[in-house]
C-alpha cells in the first residue's frame, strides 16, 4: 500500500457515501468479533490436541484429515488478529500486533506453499510437534493441505486490509475473504457429502480437517461482517429493496442448492440411481427452487416498485396542487397591494386637500377677522386648525404604515446596539434637559432592512424616552432576551407602563393608552412597530405594569425560511 | 415687462385661492396666473386655444403644478411642456400634497425642476411657497429667451 493510498484511509472526505443501513447492522461488528473469536478457539484446541495428544482434537472424528501443529498456530494467530481490529481498537500497538498476528499465519501459510512449489523441505511442517499419524498423509509429516495453505496467505491479506476505506483496497479484502470462504466451504462440502478423495483434484482438495475448515468460514465470515459499513455486507444490510431482494435471495441460493444436493446425493447412496441422475436432479432441483424464489421475489419487487410509483404520483399532484395555491396567494397578495397603492395615492391627493382648505382658510380667518370674531371665535377657529393638523398628522402615520407594508425589504446584518445608540443619543440631542440612563447591551446583530430597523428601534426607543418622562430616576434598555427558546430582543423601561387589560389593543393603529394630555402621540408607534416586525417574520409582546414600566420583546427571524 | 409672471396650474379653487394668498405678499411678483386643468395651461403656453392672441415672447418665470388635475394631468402636461420646442426649458416645479415615492421619482422622470410638498399647516406651506417663489423669480437664472 502506497503512502497515498494510506492517506485516504485516513481522510474521511474521500469515502464513499455510506449506504442506509437496516437497525441491526451495527451489531455485525459485535458479531464479527465473536466469529474470530470462536475461529482462534479452535485454533487453541488444536494446539491442545497435540500438546497432550488428544486424538479427536487434531482429527475429530478417527480416519479425517488432521488439523496439523502449523495450522492451529495460524488459525490462533489470525483469528485471534481479526477478533482485535474488529473491535476497533483504539492503541495503535494494539493494531500493529493484531496485523503483526496476522502476517505470521499468512507467513506460515506462504512458506508451505513454498515447500509444494519447490518440493523442498523447509522443516517448517514438524517445527512444532512430531506428526504421529505420519502413515495417512498423502504430503510430508506433519504439512498442512495446499488449499488450507493458501487459505492463510488469503485471510492474512483479508485481515490486513480490513480497517480499508477506499473502495478499491476493500475490494480486494473482501475478494481474499471469499475466495477462502469458496475453498473452506468445499471441503466443508466435501464433508457433507462423504467425497471420497478420488483423483489428483480431489485428492487436494479434500485434506483440509472438517474444524480447519469451519475455522476458516468462520474467519472469512469475520471479515465479511467486520466490513459491513462499507463493504459488500452493506448491499445485504441497506435499507432499501436492493437490501430486501439480497436478504431475501441470498438464504436460498446458498441453502437450497446445499441441501437438495445431500438429498439427491442420500438417494444415490442408496442406490436407486446413478450419478448422472444425481447431477440433473440436483440442476433440475436448484432451477426450480432459485426460479421460483426470483419470480416471487420480482413480483414483490414490481409491488413495492408501484407503489412507489403512485407515492410519486401523489407527491407530484400536492406538489401542483401546493403550486396552484402559491400562485393563487400571490395574486391575492398583488391584488391587495394595489388596492393599498390605490388607497395611499388616494390619501395623498384626495383627502388631504380639504385638509389643507379647512386649515387655510381658519388661518386666514385668524388674520383678516381677528378682531371680529373677538376672543371665543378665535378661540373657535384656534381648534379647527388644530383639528384640521391633527388630522393631517393622522394621514401621514397611515400612509406610513401602508408604506411600510409596501416597501421593498432588504436583509443585511444590522448592528442594533449601534443603531440603539444612535438612536439614544438622536433623543438626548433632542431634549438635552432630560436626564435618561440608557443600558444598551452591546453587540446584538440581526438580520433585515436597515431602514425598517431603525422605524422600528426608533418608535420603541422613542416610546421608551416620552413614558419616562415623569420617572424620578429614568432608565431605557436595550437587551437580548428570548421568546419561546427564539433569539429575541428587548426594549424595556421604568415609566408610565399600561394596563395589562389593555395589551390586546396595544398594537391596533390610532389606539392610545394615554390621553395626548399625559403624553403627545398618534397612536401607530406600535402598530408600525408590529408591521416591521411581522415583515421580518417574527413576533412582539408587549407586557406592562400602570406606573412601573414597559416591556417590548419581539423576534425577528422566526419564520423567515416559510416567507414567499 | 414690469415684474415677473408665475403661472399656477391647479384645479382646485381652494387651493387656487389660498396658494395667490400665500404669494400675495411678494411684491416683486407681477402676477400669479391661474388656469384650473392641464389642456389650458398648455394652450396658456403656447399661445394657442383661447390664448391665440397672447404674446408667447412672455413665459412665466416658473410654472407651478398640481399633479392632480382634471381632463390632462400633472405628468402628461409636463411630457407636453418638454416635448415641444418652444416651452421644453419653462422651469416647472412640482406643487403636491403626495409624499409618495413613486409620484417624486414620475416627476422628476418627466422634466421637473423641483418638486414642492403642500404642508397641511397653512404657515408652513406660506413659507415653503415663498422661499421657492423668490428662488425661482429671483435666484434662479432662466433660460436665454425667457422675459
Amino acid at each position: 500500500m502506497g503512502s497515498g493510498e494510506d492517506d485516504a484511509v485516513t481522510n474521511p472526505t474521500s469515502n464513499p457515501e455510506p449506504i442506509p443501513l437496516v437497525p441491526w447492522a451495527p451489531r455485525a461488528a459485535a458479531l464479527a468479533a465473536w466469529f474470530a473469536s470462536a475461529a482462534s478457539l479452535l485454533g487453541l484446541l488444536g494446539i491442545a490436541g497435540w500438546i497432550f495428544d488428544i486424538d479427536s482434537l487434531k482429527g475429530v472424528l478417527p480416519g479425517l484429515a488432521t488439523m496439523k501443529a502449523n495450522t492451529a498456530l495460524a488459525i490462533l494467530l489470525e483469528g485471534a488478529a481479526l477478533a482485535v481490529l474488529a473491535a476497533s481498537p483504539r492503541a495503535m500497538w494494539t493494531r500493529t500486533a493484531a496485523r503483526a498476528a496476522a502476517a505470521a499465519g499468512g507467513a506460515v501459510g506462504a512458506l508451505t506453499l513454498l515447500e509444494f512449489a519447490t518440493g523442498a523441505n523447509l522443516g517448517i511442517d514438524e517445527l512444532l510437534v512430531r506428526d504421529v499419524a505420519r502413515n495417512a498423509l498423502p504430503y510430508y509429516a506433519g504439512r498442512m493441505a495446499p488449499t488450507t495453505a493458501l487459505n492463510f496467505v488469503l485471510l492474512a491479506v483479508a485481515i490486513g486490509l480490513v480497517e480499508a476505506r477506499r473502495p478499491r483496497i476493500g475490494r480486494a479484502c473482501e475478494g481474499s475473504a471469499i475466495a477462502a470462504l469458496v475453498i473452506a466451504f468445499m471441503s466443508l462440502a466435501g464433508y457433507l457429502y462423504g467425497v471420497s478423495p478420488e483423483g489428483p483434484v480431489a485428492v487436494h482438495t479434500t485434506q483440509m480437517a472438517v474444524h480447519t475448515s469451519t475455522a476458516f468460514v468462520l474467519i472469512s465470515a469475520a471479515v465479511l461482517l467486520a466490513r459491513t459499513q462499507h463493504g459488500l455486507l452493506a448491499l445485504v444490510h441497506a435499507d432499501d429493496v436492493g437490501g430486501f431482494a439480497a436478504r431475501r435471495l441470498l438464504p436460498v441460493a446458498i441453502g437450497v442448492p446445499l441441501a437438495a444436493g445431500a438429498f439427491f446425493l442420500a438417494g444415490r447412496n442408496a442406490a436407486w440411481y446413478g450419478a448422472e441422475f444425481t447431477v440433473a436432479a440436483l440442476v433440475v432441483a436448484t432451477v426450480v427452487v432459485l426460479s421460483a424464489v426470483i419470480l416471487m421475489s420480482s413480483a414483490l419487487l414490481g409491488k413495492l416498485d408501484a407503489e412507489r410509483r403512485l407515492a410519486d404520483a401523489a407527491t407530484r399532484r400536492l406538489n401542483a396542487e401546493l403550486e396552484r395555491r402559491v400562485s393563487e396567494r400571490t395574486a391575492e397578495l398583488a391584488a391587495a397591494n394595489r388596492e393599498l397603492e390605490a388607497f395611499a395615492s388616494s390619501i395623498s391627493h384626495d383627502l388631504s386637500g380639504p385638509v389643507q382648505t379647512v386649515d387655510g382658510f381658519a388661518a386666514a380667518l385668524q388674520q383678516e377677522c381677528g378682531p371680529a370674531l373677538g376672543d371665543a371665535g378665535l378661540d373657535h377657529v384656534r381648534r379647527i386648525r388644530a383639528a384640521a393638523q391633527h388630522m393631517g398628522l393622522l394621514m401621514e402615520a397611515l400612509l406610513e404604515l401602508s408604506r411600510l407594508t409596501r416597501a421593498e425589504m432588504k436583509r443585511e446584518t444590522v448592528d442594533l446596539s449601534a443603531l440603539a445608540g444612535s438612536i439614544a443619543a438622536e433623543l438626548a440631542g433632542r431634549e438635552p434637559g432630560r436626564a435618561v440612563e440608557f443600558r444598551i447591551a452591546p453587540g446584538l446583530f440581526a438580520r433585515g432592512d436597515p431602514r425598517l430597523l431603525r422605524i422600528l428601534l426608533e418608535n420603541l426607543l422613542g416610546n421608551a424616552w416620552k413614558f419616562t418622562s415623569r420617572a424620578p430616576h429614568p432608565v431605557v434598555e436595550f437587551a437580548s432576551g428570548e421568546d419561546d427558546g427564539r433569539r429575541a430582543f428587548v426594549v424595556r423601561d421604568n415609566g408610565a407602563g399600561f394596563d395589562m387589560s389593555q395589551v390586546d389593543r396595544l398594537f391596533s393603529p390610532f389606539h392610545r393608552l394615554h390621553t395626548p394630555a399625559e403624553f403627545p402621540g398618534h397612536g401607530v408607534g406600535l402598530a408600525t412597530v408590529q408591521r416591521i416586525v411581522q415583515r421580518h417574520g417574527g413576533r412582539i409582546r408587549g407586557k406592562g405594569e400602570r406606573g412601573k414600566g414597559a416591556e417590548f420583546r419581539f423576534t425577528l427571524e422566526g419564520e423567515e425560511k416559510k416567507e414567499l | 415687462m414690469e415684474g415677473k409672471t408665475i403661472l399656477l396650474v391647479e384645479d382646485n379653487p381652494d387651493h387656487q385661492e389660498l396658494t395667490k394668498r400665500a404669494l400675495r405678499t411678494l411684491d416683486i411678483l407681477h402676477f400669479v396666473m391661474v388656469v384650473g386643468d392641464g389642456q389650458e395651461a398648455l394652450d396658456y403656453l403656447l399661445g394657442q386655444g383661447g390664448w391665440s392672441e397672447r404674446d408667447t415672447r412672455v413665459t412665466p418665470a416658473v410654472v407651478l403644478l398640481d399633479l392632480k388635475l382634471g381632463r390632462m394631468d400633472g405628468f402628461e402636461l409636463l411630457r407636453r411642456i418638454r416635448a415641444d420646442e418652444r416651452t421644453k426649458f419653462v422651469p416647472v416645479a412640482i406643487l403636491t400634497s403626495s409624499r409618495e415615492e413613486r409620484d417624486i421619482v414620475r416627476s422628476y422622470a418627466a422634466g421637473a425642476n423641483s418638486y414642492i410638498r403642500k404642508s397641511l399647516n397653512f404657515e408652513e406651506y406660506c413659507t415653503a411657497l415663498r422661499g421657492a417663489a423668490e428662488y425661482w423669480l429671483e435666484v434662479n437664472v432662466p433660460p436665454p429667451g425667457n422675459t
